[in-house]
């Protein structure tokens, strides 16, 4: 068959495989109505899902450094009613936590509530943000402290009336106050930031941290309990150490995440399965209607290929318009509803235009598999029986 | 050389384990220009030849060559392919598929959109051609078949009961034009128990015997 030839057998095809739709079309848009809710279905949750991951990624940012990693025997009530650990641990647990898939950022400090010239202070000596080994990352959380230099929250420094550049004198050494903090309206308005080398020496905790904080990496894993997790991998390596994660809203929106997605593993393959039952039925229905249809196309010399290419024709014709209409609404819905039941932004479910290519190729090839069985049957149909019925 | 060499050719069909003899057998020689009418009692056999004919049933025995080729020894897609260029089929139901125009029902018969223009201005259809087969009445069905039948100027138009669900005017018509299709070179083998028939055709018989022609050359009459 030439290309010429194959075109017009295309067209031919799909002119009849139209007018038939047009024709049965309750029959036709009950089969386009089961396509278009399964992939709605589809986009719905997968864009909802993939919006719903994209928030975690942002709150977890904005939280920043949500693992607090304290020293063995730490009180978790005491560390919140004062502030700090009470105890430490030494500096080289950080090395263990470098080798270890559980952060990828680390902050170690050392943390103490301090009077500085008759005022309440914490003093929080801050080491250099480092990466899980191997990896190479911009640092972006913690203070990066010369040593010799402080940094000075607001409500200290308005106290005691430091400005930037001047010389100050801290628990018997001299800092020259580099920065004066914005306020916060939080702890950090009465911190006075150190280098970790400098607070360990001023405390007296050399070679001691009292807390690590940490960015962990299970953050946008499907890990059931990320906090068990952490533990069990750090459990043999720093015995007794408290861990906390600050992430309830990450975690919330994890869940919901999680939501969709057991949605798209568990009922949208039912969802599938229930289509194409539907699909294949109404295909067998319109194959038993037009048996003495294909009767006369068989004498009129038409092939079992041609027959079968008008059965699959119409429900790849399905599938197109039903992957199309179904991505469509999957999209307005989730725009719509979406943010209201997921708790996400609006801004935030934007239109996946590879989700939607994938449905126009899937959906028909779907559409054709289901109505595989009913184009056999159409093919073996006997003419010469159908025929006799029907005259 | 014939156009139709049948010999021998005879469906039988198992049912539940019994035999059951669809078509006795039966030695036709058909040559073109010739219109044969089939007349026989329900349940004789008339359907099964025609689709035997026509390449839709393959017999039980026998021999068959249409236009000299060996119709049984073709493959089904070949025999669809000869069916789509030397045989017209023509049902006492029409078949005309009830979701396309009378025009696109005769296109799919194969020929061009000329030619299936021109057969149905022939059969006074030409202010139907946008019409839905619901939308015509029986006889115009019939003559929109004739013209699907005729379309890709078959050699051999077989046509099953083509009147009897047709008024004598509307069976007069499509006889005229069955008649004409075979004064221009075609032949034409109708099944019918129709008393309108032609005039100028052999006639036979179908029976428990198999196809028998008959003596006389006179049209009977119900």
């Amino acid at each position: 068959m030439g290309l010429a030839e194959a075109g017009a057998f295309l067209l031919s095809l799909y002119r009849l495989v139209c007018a038939e739709l047009f024709a049965r079309r309750w029959s036709a848009l009950l089969a386009l109505l089961a396509l278009v809710v399964t992939v709605g279905a589809f986009h719905f949750f997968s864009l909802l899902a993939s919006s719903s991951a994209q928030e975690t990624r942002v709150i977890q940012r904005d939280i920043g450094l949500n693992l607090l990693i304290l020293p063995p025997g730490t009180s978790v009530d005491r560390y919140w009613s004062l502030g700090y650990a009470e105890g430490s641990m030494p500096d080289s647990f950080l090395n263990h936590l470098e080798e270890q898939n559980v952060a990828n950022r680390l902050v170690p400090m050392v943390k103490r509530r301090i009077q500085w010239q008759g005022r309440d202070a914490m003093l929080t000596g801050i080491g250099q943000e480092t990466f899980k080994q191997g990896m190479k990352m911009k640092a972006v959380f913690g203070r990066s402290i010369e040593s010799g230099t402080m940094a000075v929250g607001r409500v200290i420094a308005n106290a005691l009336s430091l400005q930037e550049g001047q010389a100050a004198n801290l628990l018997g050494e001299d800092f020259r106050v580099e920065r004066i903090l914005s306020t916060q309206g939080d702890e950090q308005d009465v911190q006075i930031f150190v280098s970790l080398q400098d607070a360990q020496r001023l405390l007296q905790l050399e070679g001691r941290i009292s807390e690590i904080q940490a960015l962990e990496c299970h953050c946008g894993e499907d890990v059931s309990d990320p906090l068990a997790a952490i533990r069990s991998d750090l459990e043999p390596l720093m015995p007794g150490v408290q861990i906390i994660r600050r992430d309830s809203l990450a975690n919330a929106r994890r869940s919901q995440r999680h939501l969709a997605e057991q949605f798209l593993n568990f009922g949208f393959p039912v969802l599938v399965g229930l289509c194409a039952i539907l699909i294949a039925a109404l295909s067998m229905l319109n194959v038993r209607e037009r048996r003495p249809e294909i009767g006369v196309l068989r004498a009129l010399g038409k092939t079992s290929v041609w027959i079968a290419m008008l059965f699959l024709s119409r429900a790849i014709l399905l599938g197109i318009v039903g992957g199309a209409l179904g991505s469509l609404v999957g999209f307005l819905i989730a725009n719509a509803i979406g943010p209201e039941l997921f708790q996400t932004q609006a801004a935030t479910v934007s239109f996946d235009f590879s989700l939607t290519i994938m449905s126009l190729w899937m959906t028909p090839f779907f559409a054709a598999i289901a109505a595989l069985v009913p184009a056999a049957m159409a093919v073996s149909e006997d003419p010469v029986t159908v025929l006799g019925e029907s005259s | 050389m014939s156009l139709i060499q049948m010999d021998g050719v005879e469906k039988s069909y198992h049912v539940r384990g019994q035999l059951v003899q669809a078509l006795a057998s039966s030695k036709l020689q058909v040559e073109a220009k010739e219109l044969l009418v089939i007349r026989g009692p329900s349940g004789a056999g008339k359907t099964t030849l025609l689709t035997i004919l026509g390449g839709m049933l393959t017999p039980s025995a026998g021999s068959l060559r249409i236009s000299g080729q060996d119709l049984l020894a073709m493959s089904a897609a070949q025999r669809a392919a000869f069916r789509s260029t030397h045989v017209g089929f023509v049902f006492q139901s029409m078949h005309l598929l009830p979701y396309l125009s009378l025009l696109e029902n005769v296109k799919l018969g194969g020929g061009s959109e000329i030619n299936a223009l021109t057969l149905l201005e022939e059969l006074g259809l030409s202010h139907r051609l946008a019409h839905r087969p619901a939308q015509l009445s029986v006889g115009e069905r019939q003559r929109g078949a004739l013209a699907r039948a005729l379309v890709h100027a078959p050699k051999i138009v077989l046509a099953d009961e083509p009147t009897g669900n047709l008024d004598p005017d509307n069976a007069e018509q499509v006889i005229q034009t069955l008649d004409r299709f075979r004064r221009q070179g075609g032949a034409v083998i109708m099944a019918t128990h129709s008393a309108c028939q032609p005039v100028d055709a052999r006639f036979f018989t179908l029976g428990q015997d198999g196809l028998q022609e008959c003596p006389s050359q006179a049209p009977l009459q119900s």
